[in-house]
């Protein structure tokens, strides 16, 4: 793995804010003439200052459409025309859903909580994150017991079959 | 609709995806009960052994003390023939048990020493081998025909 230690490059070192704040003019003076002499050598801070310049300059350029003198008053008329044609169920489960959705549209809520439901049975399927079996020292069944005390048996069998410790040198 | 048909068509694939990614592997072994003895605290043993009948308990107590004033390198000779022993089939295992029993009923206790003594020997020949030291004076001075082909058995049935 290539190090980034020690490296002038804000990419390599994964902080991008200070070109962010380079391309707003909010960097030191100093900051700015050394990282300015880095993006000139730079491709990949010279792309991505290049890049970010073009965002602000689409921002700047975006001007706002001029709204008429009576816009207000017809946005208020034509908000109280649609509630009066709107069924009274309507407004009940407007308000209910609503509620419920915090102020979301329920076509982005419902299936939001759809996602969310089918999500929790993936992962109940399958679960990546299942934990592999807890080894518990203080827990021994019965069935477990005997099967020590047989190891035992047999570990002492096979003691007593071979020459003693001293013959074997071991 | 169509949103949610498409997030359905994702999470299939999606869901598949993953389940073949993380396929669960071998389940994390536990130790053999007698392993988990061996490293139990003095309390936690105490814990678990406490409802055994008290013969058995002493029993096991015992040879479990026995396996720990062993010296390291005799304990991990004899947990490599354990190993190795309950690596054979039940039916191998069982005819060793028998031969063991047999050995220690049968044999007269002056000559047991030079009988596993003579057993190790035996364990290190072929077959052919084992037969002609067998059928050596030496051992015929030793050891009755009977106790001479107990050896043989034994040596036969012996994990490596």
């Amino acid at each position: 793995m290539k190090s980034t230690k020690g490296s002038a490059c804000p990419v390599e070192r994964g902080e991008e804010e200070i070109l962010l704040r380079y391309c707003a003019g909010t960097l030191a003076a100093e900051g700015a003439a050394q990282l300015e002499g880095h993006v000139t050598s730079c491709s990949r801070c010279r792309m991505w200052v290049q890049e970010q310049q073009m965002v602000w300059r689409a921002l700047e350029s975006w001007e706002l459409e001029p709204v008429t003198a009576d816009f207000d008053a017809a946005l208020l008329a034509r908000i109280a025309r649609e509630k009066e044609a709107r069924p009274g169920w309507r407004g009940w489960w407007e308000r209910a859903v609503g509620a419920w959705s915090g102020g979301l549209e329920w076509r982005v809520a419902v299936p939001a909580a759809a996602l969310a439901l089918l999500l929790a049975a993936g992962l109940a399927v399958t679960n990546p994150f299942r934990g592999e079996p807890v080894e518990t020292a203080v827990r021994l069944e019965a069935r477990e017991i005997e099967q020590a005390e047989r190891a035992l048996e047999d570990l002492e069998m096979l003691r007593q079959l071979e020459p003693p410790e001293e013959d074997k040198k071991l | 609709m169509r949103l949610l048909r498409r997030v359905l068509l994702l999470w299939t694939l999606g869901g598949a995806a993953w389940g073949l990614w993380a396929q669960p592997g071998e389940p994390a072994r536990r130790p053999h009960p007698l392993e988990q003895l061996r490293r139990m605290a003095p309390e936690e043993r105490e814990r678990v052994l406490q409802n055994m009948p008290p013969e058995r308990r002493q029993m096991l107590e015992e040879r479990l003390e026995r396996w720990e004033r062993m010296a390291p390198r005799r304990k991990q000779h004899l947990d490599g023939r354990l190993s190795s022993f309950q690596q054979m089939k039940p039916e191998q295992q069982q005819a060793l048990r028998r031969l063991a029993r047999r050995f220690q009923e049968t044999m007269p206790e002056g000559k047991r020493l030079e009988g596993r003594r003579a057993l190790t020997m035996l364990q290190g020949l072929d077959p052919e081998a084992r037969k002609r030291v067998l059928g050596s004076a030496r051992m015929r001075e030793r050891f009755s025909e009977q106790e001479r082909e107990l050896l043989r058995e034994m040596a036969e049935n012996m994990p490596d």
